[in-house]
């Protein structure tokens, strides 16, 4: 879900740019540490980037100066983190802008704070939590990945109510977010159940992989049997 | 999909292909941020013309029909979003609409306000396609990095471009496989198949990825890509040239 290009006036631009910034420069020092620790999955992280950009090109139709697709950012932050998600959604979207006409260049540091920042911070916090509870991990990754595109898009609500307030800005937000609902809503629990599958079929099939992957960020992934999905 | 490859093609075949990719980014955010500080139509009706201009310059004046429809698409997305700028805004009303649970008041401040939006994202959305139309994803993150980026960022950068347009590929096989297996009737079926899909695709990637890699070290890759031909440096023209638009944008944009 992203804001186009010309939507945000000058003020709210450049203010969501700067609140994006830090968390960018903080995941880009991840990403080095990353490579510094494990060279090997520098291929993994630009494939998983690849992954985010072509499914969320997936453009659903929506409303409201917006597009609605996968954001694919739910995983990526069970898999790497929001740090390092942040990073890679940045450069998904810039891709998204120039190649596609998604989003914009003005408008960049709104979806970066929304996609890249917002949304993989809370499907992260989800699953974490999620698995501290011993939750297993199928159920662990749906409902980071819904969460992930729910507050995307409750916050691509709040942007554009922010910026149009109009005559009160819960009238305003209530507008934007119930147009965005009729698609985002599904949309979310849709990909929920697409990741959920994606996930089980990776844990069978690439059981190592993902076990090298996610002892970094989860110790509780760790002690899981190979390629048994939860 | 086929519109990542379409554009990405008409990059390469641009006119514009080698003016210095920093300074057609530039003047595209000193139009882009002209635009957004105005006032009145005047300013973005200016970078629409400017961008038009510019964009119709850099694919030879051939519009591909993946184009118009990129072009309707984003401008009908923008159309609704606008009508919901107008309908939340205060003021005495010119209209009204009822529809069955709610009477929407339409007051001329919010007209006013919705046409300035949706000619900002109009003139916008010409000239970031200009600056898509003329530089390859490569030659922006080239000259990123000469700007200061750091070279691992660049690298993974340039990696996820590469991989995008091999999952796309694959993804197209993939799905079109699917489909002739009847994978995708049924909404269950849509989402069973969808999701293995994905995780194949993945997993394919990682493996035509693992095989480009050792390929590229066997090449003695250092982690940076060359271009054939680098682009040019930004130079003072550029650098004045683009503050100039913005000027003028701004003084005419604010004109009351």
């Amino acid at each position: 879900m992203h804001i186009m290009e010309g939507f945000l006036p000058l003020l709210w631009a450049i203010m969501w740019y700067v609140v994006s910034i830090p968390f960018v420069l903080y995941g880009i020092m991840e990403i080095k540490k990353l490579f510094r620790e494990h060279p090997e999955q520098k291929m993994i992280l630009a494939v998983s980037g690849a992954f985010i950009f072509v499914l969320s090109s997936l453009k659903l139709p929506s409303v409201t100066g917006s597009s609605s697709q996968p954001t694919g950012t739910g995983v990526s932050s069970v898999l790497f983190g929001p740090a390092i998600t942040s990073v890679m959604a940045t450069i998904v979207l810039i891709f998204q802008a120039i190649l596609l006409a998604h989003g914009g260049i003005t408008t960049l540091g709104a979806n970066v704070f929304s996609m890249g920042i917002a949304g993989p911070l809370i499907g992260w916090l989800a699953f974490k939590g999620m698995r501290s509870f011993k939750a297993g991990m199928i159920p662990s990754v749906f409902v980071a990945a819904v969460l992930a595109d729910w507050v995307t898009y409750l916050v691509t609500s709040i942007q554009l109510a922010l910026a149009y307030p109009g005559a009160d800005i819960i009238s305003s937000f209530t507008a934007f977010a119930t147009v965005f609902a009729v698609t985002q809503v599904p949309l979310a629990i849709g990909e929920g159940i697409i990741m959920a599958i994606f996930f089980d079929f990776l844990l069978s099939n690439r059981p190592k992989m993902i076990r090298e992957i996610l002892k970094e960020k989860i110790g509780k992934a760790s002690s899981e049997t190979p390629g048994v999905a939860q | 999909m086929g519109h990542v490859t379409g554009i990405d093609s008409l990059a390469y075949n641009s006119r514009a292909l080698y003016w210095p990719p920093a300074g057609k980014l530039l003047l595209s955010v000193c139009l882009l941020v002209g635009s957004l500080s105005s006032y009145n139509l005047y300013g973005p009706a200016i970078v629409l013309g400017v961008g038009l201009f510019l964009f119709l310059y850099s694919v030879k004046g051939n519009l591909p029909s993946f184009i118009l429809l990129l072009i309707a698409a984003v401008m009908a997305f923008n159309a609704v979003g606008v009508i919901i700028i107008a309908a939340t805004q205060a003021g005495s009303p010119v209209f009204s609409i009822s529809l069955p649970f709610i009477v929407i008041n339409i007051s001329q401040e919010g007209l006013d306000l919705a046409a300035l939006v949706f000619l900002r994202s109009f003139a916008g959305l010409f000239v970031v396609l200009f600056f898509a139309s003329s530089t390859p994803i490569p030659h922006i993150f080239n000259s990123l990095k000469k700007m200061g980026l750091p070279d691992y960022i660049a690298e993974i950068t340039v990696l996820v471009y590469r991989y995008s347009f091999m999952i796309l590929e694959q993804s197209e096989q993939m799905v079109n496989a699917a489909g002739c297996r009847l994978g995708f009737s049924g909404w269950w079926n849509y989402m069973r198949t969808t999701g293995t899909l994905t995780a194949n695709l993945f997993i394919r990637s990682l493996e035509f990825a693992e095989r480009s890699q050792n390929a590229l070290q066997s090449r003695n890759f250092t982690g940076s890509f060359p271009v054939f031909r680098e682009p040019k440096r930004i130079t003072t023209v550029w650098i004045f040239l683009s503050l100039a638009v913005f000027a003028s944008v701004y003084l005419i944009g604010n004109i009351r």
